[in-house]
């Protein structure tokens, strides 16, 4: 009889479960007659079988609709498919549906043991993930205050001003991991909370950089006006990405499905965007700033043109 | 224009207290000979059907016709379908007028009534010595007819069209109204007042012009009205702008370019040290316009030229804070001036954003223009432009041209970019 460890981690669940088993056969699915019960819609009812055989685990497919894939440290590393049967080590991780598991020999080594005062209060259980959304957390706070600070920050504004405006939008992020949270918790009876808020973090590093960097190509690919649609129809593809992944942490819903719904919000958004152009751009201002877009920045991609050239292209506004 | 008011008194304008000077006894003769040849002329506004502004006429013929400002009957003139003109005589008689011709640029009208009384002013000469006795009749602040006393005190200088200086205390509802010599004769037309008794007068030289053309034509009244102050305008333009393009233009050092200044004997330049502890270790800036802009309706103003730099020096920002600042201060600090317009007069904004060459330095230029709606081949002009050249320090400009045809404008700005200078 072979004594073994399964490690499961749930899609964007924050924490790891830790089940021993002590039998020579663990069956794994999502029915109820299975040793391991897994609650993943695209996990099969009866998936696999783990085998202890001639002193060794093995792993057996069952037909199951989405199979399952192997990843060892001893050999690739790459996902395999399993197509009958495989060996599987202590370290080996299998991947079935959304669910991750990974196999560890009872006498498999850990890592030593570390100081109490070296390390910080964030050592509970589950300790990787909450230093992962500190750091997250740090990263994107940084970046933020930075981009405030030396980039963008329009007006002159003290240390703690910039300071609190980041923090804002810091409690920004968790309200609105809060509100998807929420939604999970209806449909999965699980908050997970902090996948959502680990997902926002990066997401508001990434989208930082690309708003400003679409600020500067929309000038230079568009000319006045124009860039206004092109920021719509790239604000639209982010938020489907965006709401694409959110609801991926909360809902089962398939792949086809989450871009439906995630399209139609973005695409609703943007055809309000511009019903309210539309309804508004007609408007009369005597001030000519008005209607002056400018990103002084662009010249560096922009060659200066002459005196004579200039005049010319002026009958384009005559 | 910002720093004389027009004597035209619209009725929303606060009341203020007229003040006449002592009278002495020549004006007591002139004015019982002459107030009744005075008339208040009314523009009405045909949906309320009472009066919208104010100003004077005096009658030059005993056929009826009234001689005024252009401004007192500008809203007649562009918006015929919305405002009437009316004149009270001093017994308080009403008739409507009708608008026979006018003169934009002197700011003149000459406007007909049915029954006009049995007398008339005879019309003098404006060259007249420093010193020289006034006297001028009109209805100030819709206050009743009076007669006030100052001097004359010859041409006015830096003056694009001629103008007569006086001390006349006048007051808006004056406009239009005449002012006379000692021997009775007409000098000149009240236009405008700078405040405590300075006061511009419309030499009557333009006005015996206007006159002659008028009766040359049989006092036929004018056609399309809008087509006719666009005809003047245009010509006047013609005038004066190929002739300042073609001149050459005076300059001055300002941070390291060279920039025009004074670059007609009409423009005035002013000079502000500024300094904004914010973002800039100092930021000199310099303003030039051109005092005698046209009058054209309530909101439109022509021939506007205004032009004004400021030399940036920031702080040791980093070059991407720089660029924002310089965006911020791009995008705020415009003193456009002719902003006071509505959507009857003009239609939006068209601009256009390019990065030009000017005085080896790349120049964000952005320059907007917008077309008048009454006067068709009329456009407002906004240049705003940067130079982009260094990380710490920028020259930004800022040139405003009102009521401009598309070729005058480009060859106008043509020059002014080829003037611009950096001092190496």
């Amino acid at each position: 009889m072979g004594k073994i460890v399964l490690e499961i981690e749930e899609f964007a669940k924050t924490y790891s479960e830790y089940k021993t088993f002590d039998q020579d056969c663990i069956r794994i699915g999502r029915g109820f007659d299975n040793d391991l019960i897994i609650n993943d819609p695209f996990v099969g009812a009866s998936h696999l079988s783990l085998k202890f055989t001639e002193g060794a685990w093995g792993c057996e497919n069952n037909r199951s609709l989405n199979g399952t894939f192997i990843s060892s440290p001893h050999g690739s590393a790459a996902k395999v498919k399993v197509d009958a049967a495989c060996p599987v080590h202590s370290g080996d991780t299998l991947f079935l549906g959304k669910t991750t598991i990974h196999v560890w020999d009872i006498n498999h080594p850990v890592a030593p043991e570390q100081a109490l005062e070296a390390s910080s209060s964030l050592t509970f259980d589950g300790r990787k993930t909450t230093l992962n959304l500190f750091y997250n957390l740090g990263v994107f706070g940084f970046v933020y205050f930075l981009y405030l600070s030396q980039w963008y920050w329009k007006s002159h504004s003290t240390f703690v001003e910039t300071l609190a405006t980041t923090c804002m939008v810091l409690f920004c992020l968790v309200i609105w991991s809060a509100f998807w949270a929420l939604i999970t918790r209806f449909t999965k009876r699980q908050h997970r909370f902090l996948g959502h808020l680990l997902f926002s973090f990066q997401w508001a590093v990434i989208s930082l950089a690309i708003s400003f960097v679409l600020k500067y190509i929309f000038f230079f690919i568009c000319n006045d006006g124009f860039d206004y649609v092109a920021s719509l129809v790239a604000f639209g593809l982010f938020s489907v990405f965006v709401l694409n992944n959110h609801l991926n942490i909360a809902t089962n819903l398939s792949s086809v499905k989450r871009n439906m719904v995630s399209g139609t919000i973005a695409i609703s958004i943007i055809l309000l965007s511009v019903l309210g152009y539309y309804a508004t751009h007609n408007e009369f201002s005597p001030k000519p700033h008005h209607y002056v877009r400018l990103a002084p920045v662009a010249k560096k991609f922009i060659p200066a043109i002459p005196i004579k050239e200039e005049i010319k292209r002026l009958n384009s506004i005559f | 224009m910002n720093k004389l008011v027009l004597l035209l008194f619209i009725s929303f304008l606060p009341f203020r207290l007229a003040h006449a000077g002592e009278l002495s006894t020549a004006a007591e003769v002139l004015f019982k000979k002459y107030s009744p040849a005075i008339y208040q002329v009314q523009s009405i506004s045909i949906q309320s059907n009472k009066k919208y502004s104010i100003g004077s006429g005096f009658q030059i013929s005993q056929k009826g016709y009234i001689v005024t400002n252009y401004h007192v009957v500008s809203d007649a003139v562009m918006f015929p379908n919305s405002f009437h003109i009316q004149t009270i005589q001093s017994d308080g008689k009403e008739q409507s007028a009708q608008i026979i011709t006018f003169d934009v640029v002197h700011d003149l009208a000459i406007i007909k009534i049915k029954a006009p009384q049995a007398i008339e002013l005879p019309l003098g000469s404006s060259e007249i010595s420093k010193g020289k006795k006034l006297y001028s009749i009109g209805n100030p602040e819709d206050v009743g007819m009076m007669i006030i006393e100052g001097e004359s005190n010859g041409y006015m200088d830096k003056a694009l069209y001629k103008k007569v200086l006086t001390s006349l205390p006048l007051n808006p509802g004056m406009s239009g109204g005449p002012t006379l010599g000692e021997d009775g004769k007409v000098v000149g037309i009240n236009v405008m007042t700078a405040g405590n008794s300075l006061s511009f007068l419309v030499p009557v030289e333009c006005l015996k012009d206007l006159w002659k053309k008028s009766k040359a034509g049989h006092f036929k009244p004018i056609g399309n009205f809008a087509d006719q102050v666009q005809k003047q305008l245009i010509s006047q333009e013609k005038d004066y702008f190929t002739k300042v393009i073609k001149q050459k233009w005076e300059k001055q050092p300002f941070g390291r370019f060279v920039v025009p200044s004074t670059i007609s004997n009409e423009i005035t330049c002013w000079g502000e040290p500024r300094d904004n502890p914010e973002y800039w270790i100092e930021s000199p800036y310099l303003q030039c316009e051109i005092k005698d802009d046209l009058f054209i309706s309530s909101s439109v103003r022509a021939h506007t030229v205004l032009f004004n730099y400021s030399w940036d020096k920031s702080k040791s920002y980093n070059p991407f804070r720089f660029y924002t600042l310089t965006d911020e201060a791009l995008k705020k600090s415009y003193r456009f001036d002719l902003d006071k317009i509505y959507e009857r007069d003009a239609e939006n904004f068209q601009c256009r954003t390019d990065i030009v060459r000017i005085a080896s330095n790349p120049f964000w230029v952005s320059t907007c223009a917008r077309k008048l709606k009454q006067l068709t081949r009329l456009y407002d002009i906004n240049v705003r432009m940067a130079s982009l050249g260094s990380m710490n320090t920028m020259l930004m400009v800022e040139l405003t041209l009102g009521a401009i045809t598309k070729d005058t404008s480009k060859a106008f700005l043509e020059k002014f970019y080829k003037e611009l200078e950096w001092v190496k």
